[in-house]
């Protein structure tokens, strides 16, 4: 019997240990193994807009950032959507009521305009 | 760390990856909960838990970070296991003081952690190697160590982890990894010195 051992010895007998294992046990861990490998979880695909934010492969951290940019930028597009559409509503509104005030200060209102389309 | 660990490389696993890491780890995992349980079936369970939680939430972690997250998990699960078996064991006790008495008396699972004579050890191989003797001296003194003494110890010394890396698997601070590790030292190399044995 060994007299002297260290931690290393320590770690060598016990890693020699995971040799005797029987083989009916080594089986099921192998089954183990394999039904966790089955579901195993896939990165998801990157969000829209991903490919602004990215900058190569990156750590937890630099990951967890990329994805909050890609966020502020989705918000950002749709924030520029929105008051878009917004400023080209209020600018036809606008044009409209701008002609129909040219036409009455010039007198050239149409003769539709005078025509009650209910009767 | 060994194999597949290598430090500063943030590449998600693969599932080769995954599995590699797997099948590297799955005998220590079984060793370590085997010296925590003392039950085949439990510890295969607990492996099985510990490696399908790792696939399933953290399976496209860099491969860096797979050996600390399975080690956490592991030790979660068999503290978990610890604590399910101690309501159980709350419950069963309550119940029978409940019911009347039979004349079986109950077991209760946890006796076997405390039981310092306990005999549900493996027999000694008959085949006297001395390395094989030296192997059941420690695995026996392994599974006397109170659990975190034990955690720490295999953590730093088995599977390599640093005090920082054991004190994040182990949920506690580096300062109590010392002293676990200091103390489950100190008792290791007091049995095994009784048997003839000594620790450097």
């Amino acid at each position: 019997m060994k007299k002297d051992l260290n931690h290393h010895s320590i770690k060598q007998l016990l890693d020699l240990s995971t040799t005797r294992i029987k083989p009916s046990t080594l089986n099921k861990l192998q089954a183990a193994r394999m039904r966790a490998l089955e579901h195993q979880r896939i990165a998801r695909s990157a969000p829209v807009l991903s490919w602004l934010g990215h900058s190569g492969t990156h750590g937890s951290g630099a990951h967890h950032w990329s994805r909050r940019l890609n966020w502020a930028l989705v918000v950002l597009f749709v924030a520029c959507l929105f008051s878009g559409a917004a400023y080209w509503q209020s600018s036809i509104a606008e044009h409209d009521t701008s002609e129909e005030d040219i036409a009455i200060l010039t007198d050239d209102l149409p003769l539709h305009v005078y025509v009650d389309p209910d009767r | 760390m060994r194999g597949l660990i290598t430090r500063g490389v943030s590449k998600l696993a693969s599932h080769h990856e995954l599995s590699a890491f797997l099948t590297e780890i799955e005998r220590r995992a079984y060793k370590q909960a085997m010296f925590a349980i003392r039950d085949e079936h439990v510890a295969l369970d607990i492996v099985q838990d510990a490696m399908l939680k790792l696939a399933e939430k953290y399976g496209d972690k860099p491969a860096a970070e797979l050996p600390l997250l399975f080690q956490r998990i592991l030790q979660n699960t068999i503290r978990d296991h610890y604590r399910r078996q101690k309501v159980r064991s709350m419950w069963t006790t309550l119940m029978s003081s409940l019911i009347p008495q039979h004349d079986e008396s109950d077991f209760d699972p946890l006796d076997t952690l405390q039981d310092k004579d306990n005999n549900s050890q493996a027999a000694r191989p008959d085949d006297a190697l001395g390395q094989a003797q030296t192997l059941a001296l420690i695995e026996d003194e392994l599974k006397k160590l109170p659990a975190r003494q034990r955690e720490a110890f295999l953590l730093r010394y088995w599977e390599d982890l640093d005090t920082a890396e054991t004190a994040a698997a182990m949920g506690c601070s580096e300062g109590s990894v010392k002293t676990h590790c200091s103390r489950a030292t100190h008792t290791l190399a007091a049995a095994l010195k009784k048997k003839g044995v000594h620790i450097s």
